[in-house]
């Protein structure tokens, strides 16, 4: 029964798991767009700033929507500096090696990072449980989960604030300009070093935030790193490879698509199709639908 | 004198497998012949051509549930056996060729995809064993499958030895080397590409369905799982790519200490090791352990591996005073 309410309600899911998807995608598409450097382990890394934040609410005993947000500055902060110290200490090294070097450094991180997330964490599902959120509004038949809204608000506040990272700061300007001409940015005298280190922090920031987000809404497991890594990988592609704004486009089509076809389809095939798609669309449109992309 | 060597490596694990006769003896070297069959398949799409495949367990899965259905059909198991790599082998040559033309990690992803997406129709499909998997009467004893599977792996080997030792082999190193270069001198990049692709789905679908038939199961979530790629890639890391020593030094170190370790340390440690391991093998030695002992042999050293084909021609003109054409 296809009913009006069912459909906005599809679609606010979707808004919600696209925006997510958005700022996990971002991540990945700054370093591809920056550096060229394709991070395979970045669901890994969602996963485990997921668990981070669990972890901590756990230490502290009670779980209030205000704690959550206090705890997720901590976790960013260790995920942005985790990137950055990758960055400058490993990655620089061999970024101008072999052009696939950096790809199979973080394959290392693809194997490593779930198993350590076992020993860690267990290997049980988790979900990031708010009672403050656990309550869902009724607009005219339409329900909304506190933590939908709160997951939306979130995710279009942190969208903006990348951008405005991106486009009015100068270390904004700085990756850009790395982006653009790697040589030209260095002889106007950015330290590119350091440009590409700073964009590794800003890409595992993102991974943080959207780890909290994903984790509001969705239950997770220290396997569940790569699903969200293909799923970035096919936002991003079908952005264009390093153009944001493409990107967060792409992540709405991805949420909105998966939503509506696991609403009114059901769920069987949602996850083949949306792999087909990614391949088609690498094999067709390699510098995605707008054709912004590298 | 090393190729002689290599090719009987595979005969020399079985006489001693048998020798002890136990049976975990021989589990242990069914094992160790599988994976020495899947990386040196590997070896020959990523290591000969250089294109990094994210989705070669596609080939075994693929492998894997056509010598099931074919056997659930009544063919008789030796002729599954030789089915399965021919119609594996097309299927190779019909994603082989548009998906060859993407590059680096484009190609590296979208196989991936494509091997991710096989999995979810295979656990979603009720005649492919849907989340539970197909069981199999199997029709072999383990000694026959120990036999086979060296077979397996002694036809990986000679595969590499004869691509080494031909005008094939030079084509492909040429082609991973510089593309432009290599079609200049009027090689047909697509065609090696895609010959490449096929001669490595055949070790690697030949070995999935003598897999089934050793577990005497088949599930998508098994013989599709990213996990059995990533050991692949390992093992080739570390023995090293682009010659028919790295494989076996890989898959054998690897399998040892898998096997050692993983009884001691238990399997997550073990795989958090070799992590790590990857991790610094990439920072330390990105040519292996054949290549740190001087087995590796690209056409033009480092400086043009690394190269994109719109880099080398703006070297070239560099090269040429910094003139056009």
């Amino acid at each position: 029964m296809v009913s009006l309410e069912l459909v906005v309600q599809a679609i606010i899911d979707g808004l919600t798991l696209g925006l997510i998807y958005a700022i996990a995608a971002l991540g990945l598409s700054l370093a591809f767009g920056v550096m060229h450097v394709i991070n395979v382990a970045h669901g890994d890394f969602i996963i485990l700033s997921a668990f981070l934040i669990y972890w901590f609410l756990l230490i502290l005993g009670s779980q209030s929507i205000a704690l959550a947000l206090l705890v997720a500055i901590p976790t960013i902060i260790i995920l942005a500096s985790l990137g950055y110290m990758i960055q400058r200490f490993l990655v620089n090294r061999i970024i101008e090696g072999p052009p696939l070097s950096t790809l199979l450094f973080f394959f290392g991180f693809m194997i490593l990072m779930p198993n350590l997330m076992i020993i860690l964490f267990g290997p049980f599902t988790r979900t990031l449980i708010i009672p403050e959120l656990a309550f869902s509004y009724e607009i005219l038949g339409v329900k909304l989960s506190a933590s939908r809204l709160f997951s939306l608000l979130m995710a279009s506040f942190v969208i903006v604030l990348t951008l405005a990272l991106l486009y009015r700061t100068r270390i904004g300007m700085a990756i850009r300009a790395t982006a653009q001409n790697r040589e030209a940015a260095s002889i106007c005298g950015i330290d590119i070093k350091n440009a590409y280190s700073m964009t590794l922090a800003v890409a595992f920031a993102l991974a943080s935030l959207s780890g909290l987000l994903a984790g509001l809404n969705f239950a997770f497991a220290p396997t569940h790193g790569p699903i969200y890594t293909l799923l970035s990988f096919f936002v991003v592609v079908l952005g264009g490879m390093g153009y944001p704004p493409g990107t967060i486009l792409a992540g709405l089509i991805l949420g909105l698509a998966q939503t509506l076809i696991s609403t009114f389809l059901g769920t069987t095939f949602v996850y083949a199709f949306v792999f087909l798609l990614l391949y088609l669309i690498l094999l067709l449109r390699p510098r995605g639908l707008l054709g912004r992309g590298i | 004198m090393i190729a002689l060597f290599a090719i009987l490596i595979p005969l020399l694990i079985v006489v001693l497998a048998t020798v002890h006769g136990s049976p975990y003896a021989i589990r242990f070297a069914t094992n160790m012949l599988m994976w020495i069959a899947l990386v040196q398949s590997l070896n020959t799409i990523t290591g000969y051509v250089g294109r990094i495949h994210f989705g070669h367990v596609m080939f075994f899965g693929l492998g894997a549930f056509t010598t099931v259905l074919l056997y659930e059909r009544g063919v008789s198991w030796p002729l599954t056996l030789i089915l399965s790599p021919i119609i594996v082998m097309f299927f190779a040559l019909a994603i082989g060729y548009p998906t060859l033309r993407l590059h680096g990690a484009y190609f590296a992803i979208a196989t991936w995809a494509f091997a991710e997406m096989l999995k979810q129709i295979a656990l979603n499909v009720e005649w492919l064993g849907k989340g539970y998997g197909i069981p199999v009467r199997t029709p072999l004893d383990s000694y026959q499958v120990l036999y086979l599977m060296a077979l397996v792996a002694t036809l990986a080997i000679a595969i590499n030895i004869a691509i080494e030792r031909s005008r094939l082999g030079r084509a492909f190193t040429a082609i991973r080397d510089n593309e432009v270069a290599a079609s200049v001198y009027g090689i047909n990049i697509v065609n090696y590409r895609v010959l490449a692709y096929m001669l490595s789905s055949i070790p690697a679908s030949m070995a999935g369905g003598l897999y089934v038939y050793w577990i005497g199961y088949a599930y998508a979530g098994d013989v599709f799982s990213g996990l059995k790629t990533d050991i692949m890639f390992v093992a080739l890391l570390l023995g090293g790519m682009g010659n028919y020593v790295g494989p076996l030094i890989g898959s054998i170190i690897f399998v040892l200490t898998y096997e050692v370790l993983w009884t001691y340390i238990g399997e997550q440690l073990y795989l958090v090791l070799l992590g790590s391991f990857i991790v610094m093998l990439v920072l330390f030695m990105p040519y292996g352990i054949s290549g740190f002992l001087g087995f590796t042999k690209p056409l033009v050293r480092h400086l043009a591996l690394s190269l994109t084909p719109k880099e080398f021609m703006e070297r070239l003109t560099l090269l040429r005073g910094g003139r056009e054409s």
